[in-house]
């Protein structure tokens, strides 16, 4: 269900992220900025993709997704001092651009108090899957749509382990670490979404 | 295993492989449950499918971009604005000018003091009871009357009480006949 022990290639990863993230760090105490900034460049490069899909999941919203992804990076920046390197960068950034896309969620709860929701666009603004036929492209539209109507139901935490674990593909335990809970909470937590999932999933497709 | 069956918790650890389980491909009733749970398996893969259908290499380029603009931003020191001063100085007068627009300036002065000391003057002189009696001399002679400030006021008044005796009673004979007609508002409001 989640994924085991991390392949050689994510392990090596994960040490340049931790040595990249003490380079910024570093070159920050020393006053250059541009070097830092150079560095820190690199880290976004290899996780925007990821923070991308983690925002858009929350937020539903490619361009909220866009701001909040922004917003993490700039916030991770100035607050890398904070950062122990015990901790894989990967988990840290993560766990501010989660509490960032869940401000932003209580927020819009706020704003849609007040205003009047426009009708959302529809089908037009979703892209077209490509290299898959019509009707798997339409099939697979009908369950993003199930799927995201499905999650948005779910408690926060549930939802929270099951996108870091079957979205994102994390183990049990690098969720924990990303949202604080231990390993065996992870794992009721995501069965528990599951089962729930599976049970709204099949009522609506 | 419940009667004979795996678990949902089991099953759900079986995916993706879980169709080619040994009891999962026998037995019906886990079959269904594991193909319902592999609709919310299919999802998630779907649901990150979807995002990166969003987040184009072009818009992640972009997205890039503009974070290390904002870092770069957030770390450049405040800029402080001058105050805003003239970039050109005022156009200076030249010091002969400006002694003259200071001499010209006093001369003014002294001319509006000594003006006013001499109608002051003027004032009380004329007050005094034998300015007055020249002054009624003067009026009844057959030169026009100087208009002065004492008797400015006096003259005021007779022409006022010339007038109010005009309205009283007309005197062109021709609208003599109308103000007979008319009623007679204004002597009834002076209580005549």
């Amino acid at each position: 269900m989640t994924g085991a022990a991390r392949p050689a290639p994510v392990v090596a990863a994960r040490e340049a992220d931790t040595r990249a993230a003490a380079a910024v760090k570093a070159l920050r105490a020393a006053g250059d900025h541009a070097a830092a900034r150079d560095r820190f460049a690199e880290l976004v490069s290899r996780h925007q993709r990821r923070a991308s899909r983690i925002a858009f999941h929350y937020l539903r919203d490619a361009a909220e997704a866009d701001e909040a992804v922004q917003d993490a990076f700039v916030k991770a920046y100035s607050h890398l001092a904070s950062f122990r390197e015990a901790l894989p960068f990967e988990v840290w950034f993560t766990r501010i651009l989660i509490n960032g896309c869940l401000d932003r969620i209580k927020a819009r709860g706020r704003r849609e108090r007040w205003i009047v929701p426009i009708e959302a666009a529809g089908d037009a603004s979703v892209p077209v899957a490509r290299g898959l036929s019509p009707e798997a492209t339409l099939l697979s539209r009908e369950r993003r749509r199930a799927l995201a109507g499905a999650l948005a139901k779910l408690p926060e935490r549930q939802r929270t382990v099951f996108v870091l674990s079957q979205v994102e593909g994390h183990s049990a335990r690098e969720v924990g670490e990303m949202t604080g809970l231990n390993e065996s909470t992870v794992r009721v937590h995501l069965f528990r979404a599951i089962r729930r999932l599976r049970k709204l999933l099949t009522e609506t497709l | 295993m419940a009667f004979g069956h795996l678990s949902a918790r089991e099953l759900a650890e079986l995916w993706p492989d879980g169709g080619a389980h040994p009891h999962v491909a026998k037995c019906d009733d886990c079959r269904a449950e594991y193909d319902a749970l592999a609709q919310v398996f299919l999802a998630a893969r779907d649901a990150a499918d979807e995002a990166d259908e969003h987040f184009t290499p072009d818009r992640l380029a972009a997205q890039h971009a503009h974070i290390l603009r904002r870092l770069e931003n957030a770390e450049r020191p405040a800029r402080v604005l001058p105050f805003p001063l003239s970039t050109r100085p005022f156009p200076s007068v030249r010091n002969g000018a400006r002694r003259w627009i200071a001499a010209a300036a006093a001369a003014g002065l002294l001319t509006g003091i000594v003006a006013g000391r001499a109608f002051e003057f003027g004032n009380s002189w004329r007050n005094s009871p034998r300015v007055q009696t020249e002054t009624q001399t003067l009026a009844s002679s057959s030169r026009p009357p100087v208009l002065t400030a004492g008797t400015a006021m006096a003259n005021d008044e007779r022409l006022l009480r010339e007038i109010e005796d005009a309205l009283v009673e007309p005197r062109v004979d021709e609208l003599r006949a109308i103000d007979a007609l008319t009623p007679r508002v204004r002597e009834a409001s002076l209580g005549r």
